[in-house]
């Protein structure tokens, strides 16, 4: 008979085998299909990206600006676009409107299109219907606005609205837009109006915060994503300011569903970890069903089968089972997908359904039977290491004798942590998530055997027999009691994780002293106020009673040179696997940056090294500049490194004396690059100004600055609040739906682990029954055990949980960590809870055992 | 019945069957027989012939289909889990082939358990422990686990153990089957020797010695043989 058939057989025929083998493939199972979810989300966005990523940005191209190109960019443009192609400019600005004749305001996103724009892509009108590519000229002197603006203003075709003080028509109510490019969308409701007509509102102005964007639509059959990448390539290197961003649409889709993309990263890492957690019970059941039939493969051995031949056979089954419970957990990923795709959506810029193509069946093919092969390897090679006479006692896997092998673990660790950064596309946050993970793990068994050992030489707990015996077991026999606490230890470090973030983001963002209140946050952020404004937006802010907390001057600039080596763009790979840290540094490095100046640091921002600025610039050497702290890392600078600035055409050189950590939640006016004073008064700038003040004032102060200053912007700080608080509730659910399977991976491989050592213990307990022990005593030694591990374990994980959230909140969001002991003590009392419950389930059967069993059992 | 009249130990009209699907098998077929305290009785039978069904009827383990067991005041067939559960801390020692003792108690924990059970491990009855375990050889070994522990060395601290609670009756289910013959000698010279020790002391056990070695049971005061559920003996 072949090892094929025999194994499988084995696995049909007999009782034991037939629940290993259902309990192997649902944990399996479990553990996979939160990865397998993931992915099939993952894959919906990239063919949502891919199939509408031109009518989202309008065209082929798109290259954008915060200013105008000189009349050079504008000819390296169109000698770089192939011959045949068009190009039209759009402007984006953000502008405060008013219904006409009504006191309320709301910030919106105000786009300029031309006649000729976009080159691609539709929109859904509510009364003209389906407008296809180009509809600028349709707009002419007329706005469209969108069902947001139209609903909170309450106008509908035919109103009027107030925009940098003149009236415009509204022609139409968008319903669905395809083009969803922006990055600010969820900061102002939109509206689109003629370029011409937009221009002639004078809100384009100077250092206005405005975007200005060249579509440009290269001819038919140059339209791969190939030959654009190499356009975007050329383009890139040839505009040579880093502020400018030269994107083809796929891989401006691809920044704009950034967000998403990051979210759906971080819900692989938690389902990897979900897959970490069902390793552990799959290797657990592994074990005591090796244990099981350990006698028959000494048998076998003893015949003189080779090693091959003995390990082939559980080798067989592993991987038999692994298929099914990819196929399990592939089926299982389709159906959960749906709730969170519903979930995800409104994250996503673009509408998408989850994706479950052929690929997808092999991949969870692939890791149900890599998986279940790396994680038994480990124990089939103990195996080997035990001599045949040894294999005929039975008990001899159980003892653990053989020594420890970590390089057997290592198969299982490299697959893991390679699927970690392939899911982060990130070597370092996956590495990292890989390292918490194990971290946590050895942790957890270090501490959970320290604290159990030291707790069994207790005095009370010598005394107590049950006690005893239940503490005896869980230091003499680690191996299970370890694992079990690491099992309840990572979940429970994972699902604390999430309530403690929560609560620092939220902590941070709450109102802590009321909006209108001296150290609160601000009520209203302005921007875009120009030089000349400035007295007049500081006099309107007195008389409505507002107060202004700070004021900042808003200068652009280029950073073009790092002690004398010059600062290049950076291009943009064209790879299939681009790593967010690839990302991160092309977004840094390809952008222009905004500065101002100050001689004293704001309440938000803490000196972290260096000096705080002499005094006023005098003229004479490099001016002091500031850095914030993780942008000079990001940039690898150091105190005493010289800048060259390149601000409105003037070079402008710069030594670095301190760094600074900035507090970004505290909606001031806060920047990378910060000089000393005396050196860019004199610049054309605009200014940014953070104020405090009643509802009614901050009203009063709107209803005037939208009079006498149209161009100015004002954020309301707690609208911009509910909107963000709305994401991250969103950014929640996704979260929650995903600890969830790590919770039910967590359990299952908990039950697991109780039922198969409920059942180990029988013979233990029924000799203990037949010595005069109680049904209750033999179920109170079960559910000790049970009890101490879910409470050790949870109470470590949740205070890793509580370390990592709060390094989290520190390093990451720099703001401060707020510790919820409610949520750690409801996650701790979760899993005493069960723990007790599993306890009661699988222990129940075992004190109800008849002792009689006894007479007819081998014993130790 | 006054005490002092009735035997100690007492069977009579013992049966019990098991079903096997549609099958009932007559195990035990009207067993009886008695001892008085101090008796040594083996009992010899082939596989199958019903000496475990019949040791898990004196354990308490098992509950007849009719007849009665009675066992010092303990009247096994009237009484119910609790009452048998008091039964075997009290008035029963245990000693199996398999040795079965606690693998995470020590020697010493392990000869103390009945005693734990039931709430007897007083200071003289912990250094009783000690003394039976000097006893059988172990006073270098009271601390040990009994994977520290060779076959032997299991089979004699769970002798101890069945001596601990000075019980009116010692079942020793096949005591020297696990063991090679040398282990067995020495096992089974224990095994007598301790109960006349006891024995010495005024605290006489009834001994029921189940084996298939006819040495050892010829050790025995009688010996009842057991055959098809069916016992006879001189």
């Amino acid at each position: 008979m072949n090892l094929i058939r025999l194994a499988l057989r084995e696995l049909r025929i007999r009782g034991n085998q037939k629940m290993f083998s259902f309990f192997f493939v649902l944990n399996l199972s479990f553990g996979l299909f939160a990865f397998l979810t993931v992915v099939s989300l993952k894959l919906g966005l990239e063919r949502a990206i891919s199939e509408k990523s031109r009518e989202s940005v309008g065209a082929d191209l798109a290259v954008s600006a915060r200013r105008d190109l000189t009349q050079e960019e504008l000819k390296v443009l169109q000698d770089g676009l192939p011959k045949g192609s068009r190009a039209s400019r759009t402007v984006q600005i953000f502008s405060m409107i008013r219904p006409n004749g009504q006191k309320r305001v709301r910030l919106a996103q105000i786009k300029g299109m031309p006649d000729d724009l976009p080159f691609a892509g539709s929109v859904e009108l509510r009364v003209q219907g389906k407008v296809r590519a180009p509809f600028g000229g349709r707009l002419g002197q007329k706005v469209w606005i969108d069902q947001a603006l139209s609903r909170d203003l309450g106008i509908e075709r035919g109103g009027k609205i107030l925009l940098g003080g003149k009236v415009f028509d509204v022609d139409d109510v968008i319903v669905e837009d395809s083009n969803q490019g922006s990055s600010f969308s969820a900061m102002g409701a939109k509206v689109m109006i003629g370029l011409g007509a937009l221009e002639k509102t004078g809100l384009v102005g100077l250092g206005s915060i405005s975007t200005r964007t060249w579509l440009a639509e290269v001819p038919m059959g140059q339209r791969s994503t190939d030959e654009l990448q190499k356009l975007e390539d050329q383009l890139n290197q040839k505009l040579e300011d880093p502020a400018i961003r030269v994107r083809s649409h796929t891989n401006s889709a691809q920044e704009s569903s950034r967000l998403f993309q990051y979210l759906s990263d971080y819900l692989g890492l938690v389902s990897l970890a979900a897959l970490a957690l069902s390793a552990f019970g799959v290797i657990f059941q592994f074990r005591r069903y090796l244990s099981s039939k350990i006698k028959g493969l000494a048998v076998l051995r003893s015949l003189g089968a080779s090693s091959s031949q003995v390990l082939g056979i559980p080798l067989i089954q592993v991987l038999f089972l692994g298929t099914l419970s990819g196929l399990l957990a592939g089926w299982a990923a389709q159906l959960a997908a749906i709730p969170l795709e519903a979930i995800l959506e409104p994250l996503s810029p673009y509408p998408f359904r989850a994706v479950w193509a052929s690929s997808q069946w092999v991949l969870a093919i692939a890791v149900g039977t890599l998986g279940a092969a790396f994680f038994v390897i480990p124990e089939l090679l103990r195996l080997l290491e035990i001599p045949v006479s040894e294999l005929f006692r039975e008990s001899r896997m159980e003892k653990e004798s053989t020594p420890f092998r970590p390089w057997a673990y290592l198969p299982m660790l490299f697959g893991w942590t390679a699927l970690a950064v392939m899911t982060a596309r990130s070597w370092k946050v996956g590495l990292l998530f890989s390292l918490a993970v194990l971290f946590t793990g050895f942790l957890v068994a270090v501490l959970g055997r320290w604290v159990t050992r030291w707790a069994s030489l207790i005095s009370f707990f010598q005394n107590s027999l049950v006690l005893r015996i239940a503490f005896r077991r869980m230091t003499r026999s680690p191996g299970a009691t370890r694992l079990a606490m690491i099992t309840v230890g990572v979940s429970t470090m994972l699902m604390n994780l999430l309530p403690q973030l929560r609560n620092g983001i939220e902590s941070e963002l709450a109102d802590q002293g009321g909006s209108g209140g001296p150290g609160g946050r601000p009520a209203l952020f302005l921007f875009d106020i120009q030089d000349e404004q400035k007295q007049g937006v500081d006099h309107l802010v007195e008389k409505s009673g507002m107060t202004t907390v700070v004021s900042s001057p808003f200068i652009r600039s280029r950073l073009l040179s790092i002690n004398g080596k010059a600062f290049e763009k950076e291009q943009v790979k064209n790879t299939a696997y681009r790593t967010r840290e690839d990302e991160q540094e092309q977004g840094l490095r390809n952008r222009g940056i905004n500065l101002s100046y100050r001689q004293r640091l704001t309440e938000s921002e803490t000196l972290v090294s260096g000096r705080e600025f002499t005094e006023t610039y005098k003229g004479e050497g490099p001016a002091e500049v500031s850095i914030e702290k993780r942008f000079a890392d990001r940039l690898g600078l150091r105190l005493g490194d010289l800048l060259k600035f390149d601000i409105q055409g003037v070079d402008i050189d710069a030594k670095i004396v301190n760094f600074r950590r900035v507090r970004w939640s505290s909606f001031l006016p806060n920047f990378f690059v910060q000089f000393q004073e005396g050196v860019l008064n004199e610049t054309p700038k605009t200014f940014l100004n953070a104020l405090r003040g009643p509802e009614e004032a901050k009203n009063r102060f709107l209803d005037q600055l939208i009079e006498k200053f149209p161009n100015v912007s004002a954020v309301d700080v707690s609208e911009a609040l509910r909107i963000f608080r709305n994401l991250v509730d969103q950014i929640r659910m996704a979260i929650t739906w995903m600890a969830g399977s790590v919770l039910i991976a967590g359990v299952m491989t908990l039950s697991a682990m109780v039922r198969y050592d409920a059942a180990s213990k029988t013979w233990q307990m029924n000799l203990f029954r037949v010595l005069g022990g109680t049904p209750k005593q033999v179920f109170s030694i079960l559910a000790l055990e049970t009890v101490w591990v879910a409470f050790v374990g949870s109470l470590v994980g949740a205070s890793l949980g509580f370390l990592v959230s709060f390094s989290f909140t520190v390093l990451v969001f720099e703001g401060e960590p707020a510790f919820s002991a409610q949520s750690a003590g409801v996650v701790i009392s979760i899993s005493v809870f069960l723990g007790l419950a599993l306890a009661w389930i699988f222990g129940r059967g075992l004190s109800r055992r008849h002792p009689r069993e006894i007479l007819h059992q081998e014993g130790s | 019945m006054d005490r002092k009249e009735r035997k100690d130990l007492a069977v009579e009209g013992l049966r019990k069957s098991f079903k096997t699907g549609s099958e009932t098998i007559e195990v035990l077929k009207d067993v009886a027989f008695t001892a008085k305290a101090g008796e040594k009785i083996a009992i010899v039978g082939k596989s199958g012939s019903g000496k475990s069904t019949l040791l898990g009827l004196m354990a308490g383990l098992d509950r007849p289909d009719s007849g009665s067991i009675q066992v010092g005041d303990w009247r096994l067939d009237q009484m119910d889990e609790a009452q048998k559960t008091l039964y075997r801390r009290k008035s029963l020692g245990i000693v199996f082939q398999q040795f079965h003792l606690m693998p995470d108690l020590t020697a010493v924990e392990n000869v103390l358990l009945p005693m734990e059970l039931a709430g007897r491990a007083d200071s003289s009855t912990i250094q009783r422990a000690h003394e039976l375990l000097k006893q059988v050889g172990l006073s270098q070994r009271m601390y040990h686990f009994p994977s520290q522990l060779s076959g032997g060395e299991c089979q004699r601290v769970a002798i101890a153990r069945a001596l601990l609670p000075e019980p009116e009756l010692i079942l020793a289910d096949e005591p020297t089957g696990n063991l090679d013959d040398q282990n067995a000698k020495l096992i089974s010279d224990l095994i007598f020797q301790m109960l006349e020790n006891s024995g010495a002391r005024g605290r006489k056990s009834v001994l029921l010695l189940v084996t298939h070695n006819e040495q050892l049971a010829a050790r025995c005061d009688r010996i009842l043989r057991l055959q098809s559920g069916v016992l006879s003996g001189s």
